[in-house]
């Protein structure tokens, strides 16, 4: 049951600002006297810094401040400490930051770069996976044995390693009627945000004020306070308008470094990337990865046992990436029903960018390996693939992967919905195909807080930590407030971007702003509602219990002839006890798995409200040249109920587009040495408009207890899981055998219809 | 650095003699400035020259945008406009743009080479006409001299009956083309074809050509063996957009498929 139909249109508040050109960024900001920031790169993957010396970088004139490692705090960090904020000895990848300058204008600021010396002594370079694990491959990290990590198990160039095990996958194999093998290679993608990152920096004595377009500004604030030994009140992150993230601005990136020069120069600091250096620099790039699957099944299409194996490009360093094999394996097992599993997921290091998550990290490769895998399966047995899936998908009750048991879930009815809503039987063209495939993703509880008070006007303002990077909190936190109190989403306002101002949240990171902090600003809006309700009582001579809060009124419950307005109520609060709302509460606790052993399974294994789809996809292949058209698509979520349908409706589509660009067009390409070769819009291809296939888009709205509000579930990245697999399983309708390389551009599918692609 | 806005031909001519970098619609050289590969001190902005933003006939000036050529140009050179960039972009660049850069992947520039166009060059002491083969000679190389502006683009009076453009990229716009083609043919069964992207500059595929052009109403097999002679003589490299072997297969099969449209 939506609390807000799509008959009544909710305007954000933040679009009139952001289509009209109005809005402001980081970029837009000035102040007096401010600096420009840039940073000296490695420019080279793997090397000894033999000399550094930017003494004459000091003397350009206009440049207020020159920064190396020497001038900030030794301190290591990232999910496994393997990083610091300046490189020192050792470069490990192109984009690493070697120095930092702040100069008048940008012209004085690249002089000052262009004046630093340093010379390298070229390491060998670690780009293969196989290579990296293999016995005597030179090691990323010299020194990994000694950096922090909890819960991580780790080995060399393994950065993080996790294995699950259940049942007997030996003697699964054995019951098998047919045992398939498929190996599926997929190249690193970027979160490509239209915004490149900006960050400014302004001291006031020994307190700073970050303005930073990060999705995560409470992670942004601790960063600094880890790196600068700052603690977190004199520390304030404060977020304008942002021009999408998609993940690639969750985490802590260049906050400190414009700190520490703003400290330096005494100055405001400005920091604005060009595109190029929001492609090489930030750890937040979508991970490549070598996915191999083996499946058991009988004839009749039962599955019998799975063993997977993963291997993922973490790159130099571990920002947030300790976690992803454990998301691997669960992936690349997928919602199925099996008894006998084993997985091994191994996160490498390398010389490449560092992986960071970015929209549902690690899902869409290692499903689109799945799924096509699945139709493999389906294929051997004589099966339809949606039937196959149908027989072996989960269901409300059953057991997954994990050995967990799933309360009541959409994914049958999410299969049924995306194949009706794409007419799975029409009449094709011989060139055209349909393609389905499901997917999942976890949800994330977490600590958040928020604040909402009731003005003498009536009217609202939501203080929150959670972050709006284009995931709609702006209109789904003053809907879930409005529906509390009886009033209208419009009444409120939201002040969602200074972690000075705001209680704590995770950010808009791991799709959570309605699970946990919808969750808070529900409780805060009750606390007012309680105490509306009493002011009501007393005026309407009735008791709070039978107080009735809606349409901008309180009314007695069976009497709505016996109405206080909620303005009026505000006013006499506004002369007494003010309308102050916290809340914060417990987050759902995380499901246990039984039945699985895992090895640095990151306290996942259970997934908590996991989120399920199936997309179908009809596409046209030109046959002669490989170029694949998609003409359209169907998406099915069970995201729990839906509390604002056009902004969840809005995030499927832009799910969708995203896994059409990974499907067809968006891959990094590398060279020998680790450098990317497309590090820019003319060669690296998003999908646009004109790309943009009709998206049919359905909620099962399974209504699911002890997450989100409303028995709502998060929907921000399952959306981007299943289109490239469901448009893998289209193409592989029309070439006969599936494009076992991501993306599966023209030219690559060409090569596997003439046989011999390069895998 | 130093930036001249000229309103008249003789001024912009004196400020390229002078070693201004010619700056039209600036969606090529501003991509050279961003990514590093060009840092001109000394600029001409050419919008507000009059004499270059004319266009009589058969003959384009060189300031005439994408979008007038979408509006109102011979059939495949508004078919190849209208995939040049973005609506921003068809706003901002320009014909005589295109021409400059001489990218191999320039998407008016098959057009010009099927048509035998020649360019219009321009110095404060000489004018010269360049047929479209002696004008491009390489990777972004021109035989332009330094003191030379381009001025126009000279069409022939009379085109080909039949036009047609198409290109092989990865999506739908702002796509730069893996092949770019054009092939024209006229009521006497003259046909011309002419590529991008799959050589140094835009080449013409003579063989092709030749055997097309006497065919009066080509079988089936003719227009195979035409798409073979297509992909035989096109000389495509491998890089990190494509290889050689797939662009020599798309060029051939664009090519026929675009002579089946001229035949239609």
């Amino acid at each position: 049951m939506p609390l807000l139909t799509e008959s009544k249109v909710f305007i954000r508040p933040d679009g009139p600002d952001k289509v009209t050109g109005s809005g402001r960024y980081v970029a837009d900001i000035t102040l007096t006297g401010m600096l420009t920031a840039k940073f000296l790169y490695a420019g080279i993957s793997h090397a000894e810094i033999i000399r550094l010396d930017v003494s004459a970088a000091r003397r350009v004139p206009g440049v207020l401040a020159v920064l190396t490692h020497e001038d900030v705090p030794e301190r290591r960090f990232g999910s496994i400490a393997d990083r610091t904020l300046f490189a020192k000895d050792v470069v490990r990848f192109e984009g690493e930051v070697v120095a930092a300058v702040a100069a008048i204008d940008a012209e004085a600021a690249q002089k000052a770069l262009d004046a630093v010396v340093v010379e390298y002594k070229p390491l060998q370079v670690v780009t293969d996976l196989e290579e990296a694990i293999a016995d005597g491959a030179p090691l990323v990290h010299e020194g990994w044995a000694d950096y922090e990590a909890a819960n991580v198990e780790r080995n060399g160039n393994v950065a993080s390693f996790t294995s699950m095990t259940r049942g007997d996958v030996e003697k699964g194999m054995a019951q098998a009627d047919h045992v398939v093998f498929g190996r599926y290679v997929a190249d690193a993608t970027h979160a490509a945000p239209i915004e490149p990152r900006g960050v400014l920096a302004q001291w006031e004595g020994d307190r700073v004020t970050i303005w930073s377009s990060t999705q995560v500004p409470f992670q942004a604030r601790d960063g600094v306070c880890e790196t600068l030994d700052l603690p977190t009140n004199r520390v304030r992150i404060i977020v304008p308008h942002m021009g999408g993230g998609f993940g690639g601005k969750c985490g802590f990136h260049y906050e400190a470094h414009v700190a520490a020069l703003a400290r330096v120069a005494r100055r405001p600091v400005r920091l604005v990337f060009s595109r190029r250096e929001e492609f090489i620099a930030p750890d937040r790039r979508r991970e490549g990865m070598i996915i191999e699957i083996t499946t058991g099944l009988k004839s009749d299409g039962t599955l019998t046992a799975r063993r997977v194996r993963v291997l993922l490009d973490n790159g130099a360093y571990s920002a947030d990436s300790s976690f992803f094999p454990h998301m691997a394996a669960m992936h690349t097992l997928g919602p199925y029903k099996i008894d006998n599993i084993h997985a091994e997921a191994f996160s490498i290091y390398t010389n490449h960018q560092p992986s960071g998550s970015v929209r549902a990290p690690t899902a869409p490769q290692t499903c689109w390996a799945l799924e096509s895998h699945t139709d493999e399966l389906a294929a051997v047995v004589g099966m339809d693939p949606v039937a196959f899936r149908q027989q072996n998908c989960i269901d409300t009750g059953e057991t997954g992967v994990a050995g967990q048991v799933y309360d009541e879930i959409g994914l049958q009815e999410c299969i049924r919905e995306a194949v009706s809503g794409i007419d799975y039987g029409q009449d094709l063209e011989d060139d055209e195909a349909i393609g389905v495939a499901v997917g999942w993703w976890p949800s994330f509880p977490g600590a958040s807080g928020a604040f909402v008070k009731i003005d003498r006007d009536g009217k609202g303002v939501i203080t929150t930590g959670a972050q709006e990077c284009g995931t709609g909190s702006v209109m789904t936190l003053p809907i879930l407030a409005a529906a509390e109190l009886g009033m209208e989403p419009e009444d409120f306002e939201l002040v969602y971007q200074d972690t000075s101002v705001a209680p704590y949240d995770e950010g808009a990171t791991g799709s959570q702003t309605i699970l946990n902090n919808g969750r808070a600003t529900v409780e805060a809006a009750r606390q007012i509602a309680v105490q509306l309700k009493n002011l009501a009582a007393k005026k309407l001579e009735a008791s709070p219990d039978d107080i009735v809060l809606a349409d901008g009124r309180a009314h007695v419950a069976g009497s709505p002839e016996s109405a206080v307005s909620i303005v009026e109520l505000a006013g006499v609060a506004a002369g007494g006890e003010l309308l102050l709302g916290k809340g914060s509460g417990t987050p759902p606790e995380y499901p246990s798995a039984v039945g699985v052993a895992c090895v640095g399974d990151q306290g996942l294994s259970g997934w908590a409200g996991p989120q399920f789809s199936c997309h179908a996809v009809k596409i046209r292949l030109d046959r002669e040249t490989g170029v694949v058209r998609v003409l359209d698509v169907s998406a099915a979520h069970d995201s729990g109920v839906i509390i604002n349908p056009i902004g969840a409706s809005g995030q499927v589509e832009g799910g969708v587009m995203m896994g059409i660009g990974q499907a067809l067009t968006e891959g990094t390409v590398y060279d020998e040495d680790g450098a990317q070769k497309n590090p820019a819009f003319l060669d690296y291809k998003l999908q646009t408009m004109a790309d943009a296939p009709p998206i049919r888009v359905h909620f099962a709205e399974v209504h699911t207890p002890n997450m989100g509000p409303h028995g709502s579930k998060p929907i921000a990245e399952a959306p981007n899981v299943a289109t490239a697999a469901a448009i893998s399983n289209a193409i592989t309708k029309l070439t006969g055998q599936p494009v076992p390389r991501l993306p599966m551009t023209a030219q690559r599918v060409w090569e596997t219809m003439r046989g011999g692609g390069d895998g | 650095m130093e930036v001249h806005h000229p309103t008249s031909l003789p001024d912009a001519l004196r400020a390229v003699a002078a070693g201004a970098t010619p700056l039209a619609g600036g969606t090529d050289l501003m991509v050279e400035i961003n990514f590093g590969h060009a840092l001109p001190d000394h600029v001409v902005g050419l919008r507000r020259v009059e004499e270059l933003n004319s266009w009589e006939d058969s003959r384009i000036g060189a300031g005439v945008t994408w979008r007038r050529i979408d509006e109102k140009g011979p059939t495949a050179l508004a078919e190849a406009a209208r995939t040049v960039g973005s609506p921003q972009i068809r706003n901002a660049g320009t014909i005589g743009g295109n021409v400059a850069t001489a990218s191999p992947a320039g998407d008016g520039l098959p057009f010009l080479a099927a048509v035998d166009a020649s360019i219009e060059l321009v110095s404060p002491t000489s004018t010269r006409h360049l047929l479209w083969s002696d004008f491009f000679v390489g990777v972004k190389q021109t035989a332009k001299a330094p003191d030379e502006l381009i001025v126009a683009i000279q069409l022939p009076e009379r085109l080909p009956s039949r036009q047609a453009f198409g290109k092989v990229g990865s999506r739908n716009a702002m796509v730069i083309a893996t092949v770019g083609c054009v092939v024209t043919r006229d009521d006497d069964g003259k046909t011309t074809v002419a590529l991008g992207s799959v050589a140094p500059t835009p080449i013409r595929a003579f063989r092709a050509e030749e055997m097309i052009s006497a065919e009066t109403s080509p079988s089936e097999s003719a227009l195979f063996e035409f798409q073979r002679l297509v992909s035989e003589d096109v000389r495509p490299i491998t890089d990190h957009r494509s290889t050689e072997e797939y662009r020599r297969h798309a060029a051939g099969v664009l090519a026929r498929r675009l002579l089946e449209r001229c035949l239609r």
